[in-house]
């Protein structure tokens, strides 16, 4: 091998090697200068709650083993702080930037958490409520973006929205959910799924009550009166006397369901059995 | 198969009367939250009064009747089971023959015939030939009204069921005229 060929050569390994070195070497890109927007971010602030009006007996603690004292407009309190109401009573009290919560009469709720982050474009409320009634609204037109959950024994409600929304949880009546202008999402402990119902942009009012799929089903059985005892229908009963009225009428042979045979069981129906009110 | 025998049948008499005595009771309530001579005059007692009785796994007489006048009249004067009867008998509110003890389980139809008479709820026909002292016929009334849950009127309430149908209660009133309140459902 002459000394040009080696030369070639060894060129080439020392490329060959350089080139396999620089293919592991870590990219040692050089950081772009951090400029306010990723920089560190101060942590989310806790917020608290003031109270803007209060109707009636109202308590409040501020802690599990603390004693029960008397609530009073103007008071500011932190997150942990737990309300109880008498009847003919209710407590309203301002988060801020924009969120108004209210608990109604012979009630118990928790403000389980509240916080901002660093530019209140976000609002996160977390509240519990043993029992009552609450109400969560949100003022203004702000640019907030609010995710706020009230939970209860019997349902969750979380909501992702801008107005009113209201939460019921007091046995023996069922566990119920209302929304005005907000997208929430309903689960109780009689449904196995959750409901989705009201809308950003609708300002119209829908319900839904515990064990129901939808706020047409909750319309349909609250507008339907069961004279006969109830204790001894079952589900499907249940279900025939709350749609009754669909079918047109209160013939049987109208139910789209079954019909009488105009002749006895020997013979063949003379006529076809009637379905879906015709 | 051999033939009874007088004791025999005497033991099963016996045995039969028990169970039969022991069953028609109704629930007797263990240490009431209300002690003779109390009067929840302070606000701040009568709302602890209101919380404590949901916790109770049974409501007694004289605990429904006392959570009764406070929600009717915003107090009770009466220091005893005797003049909370007697005052809620005055009104109508319970039947001239009532006579249960005041540790007994409330019934949802006693509750019913107090509660009927508080709303003003006058029913159908047959609650009006009753005069609304009928147990029965005031639950149905209530039941269609929405106040109280599906049941009859021998059953009782527990103490969460209790305060729920109070609050039922006032419900009602908001419903039929009375002040609007911030927390209403939504309309």
């Amino acid at each position: 091998m002459n000394l040009c060929t080696k030369v070639l050569l060894t060129a080439l390994l020392t490329t060959s090697a350089g080139m396999l070195v620089m293919a592991d070497a870590p990219t040692d890109v050089p950081v772009e200068p951090r400029t306010e927007q990723t920089a560190d971010k101060p942590a989310a602030e806790k917020i608290q709650a003031t109270i803007r009006e209060v109707k009636g007996i109202v308590q409040y603690r501020t802690g599990d083993d603390q004693p029960w004292q008397k609530v009073a407009e103007g008071m500011v309190l932190d997150v942990g702080v737990e309300f109880r109401t008498g009847p003919r009573s209710s407590v309203t009290f301002h988060l801020p930037p924009d969120q108004v919560i209210t608990l109604d009469r012979l009630g118990t709720l928790k403000l389980l958490d509240a916080i901002n982050n660093d530019d209140s474009t976000i609002a996160k409320t977390e509240l519990g409520m043993r029992y009552g009634r609450t109400r969560y609204q949100v003022e203004g037109a702000q640019d907030v973006e609010h995710h706020a959950t009230i939970r209860s024994p019997s349902a969750t409600l979380a909501i992702r929205g801008t107005q009113d929304v209201t939460l019921t949880d007091q046995r023996p009546g069922r566990a119920s959910a209302s929304s005005k202008g907000t997208r929430v999402y309903f689960r109780s402990t009689g449904s196995p799924t959750q409901v989705v119902f009201g809308s950003n942009n609708d300002s119209s009012t829908q319900s839904v009550e515990e064990g129901d799929s939808s706020p047409a089903e909750s319309t349909n059985r609250k507008r339907t009166v069961d004279a006969g005892p109830s204790n001894a229908r079952s589900k499907n009963e249940f279900e025939l006397i709350n749609n009754y009225e669909l079918y047109n009428g209160k013939q049987m042979n109208n139910q789209g369901v079954m019909s009488f045979r105009a002749q006895g069981p020997t013979q063949a129906p003379t006529t076809q059995p009637s379905c879906c009110g015709n | 198969m051999p033939r009874p025998t007088l004791k025999n049948c005497l033991l099963a008499a016996m045995m039969f009367s028990s169970l039969s005595l022991m069953g028609c009771q109704s629930a007797r309530i263990e240490n009431p939250l209300i002690a003779p001579g109390v009067v929840n005059a302070d606000e701040e007692q009568q709302l602890a009064f209101w919380h404590e009785l949901a916790q109770r796994p049974l409501v007694a007489n004289d605990e429904a009747f006392h959570a009764l006048l406070l929600f009717v009249d915003g107090k009770d004067e009466n220091t005893d089971y005797a003049g909370r009867v007697e005052a809620l008998k005055s009104r109508r509110m319970l039947p001239g023959s009532f006579n249960a003890p005041a540790d007994q389980a409330i019934t949802r139809g006693d509750l019913a015939v107090a509660l009927a008479g508080a709303l003003d709820i006058k029913g159908g026909v047959m609650m009006r030939l009753t005069g609304g002292t009928s147990a029965r016929y005031a639950t149905r009334e209530l039941i269609y009204q929405g106040v109280y849950p599906q049941g009859v009127e021998y059953q009782t309430f527990t103490g969460t069921q209790f305060v729920g149908i109070i609050a039922q209660a006032e419900d009602y009133q908001r419903e039929h005229g009375r002040k609007e309140t911030p927390a209403s459902p939504v309309e």
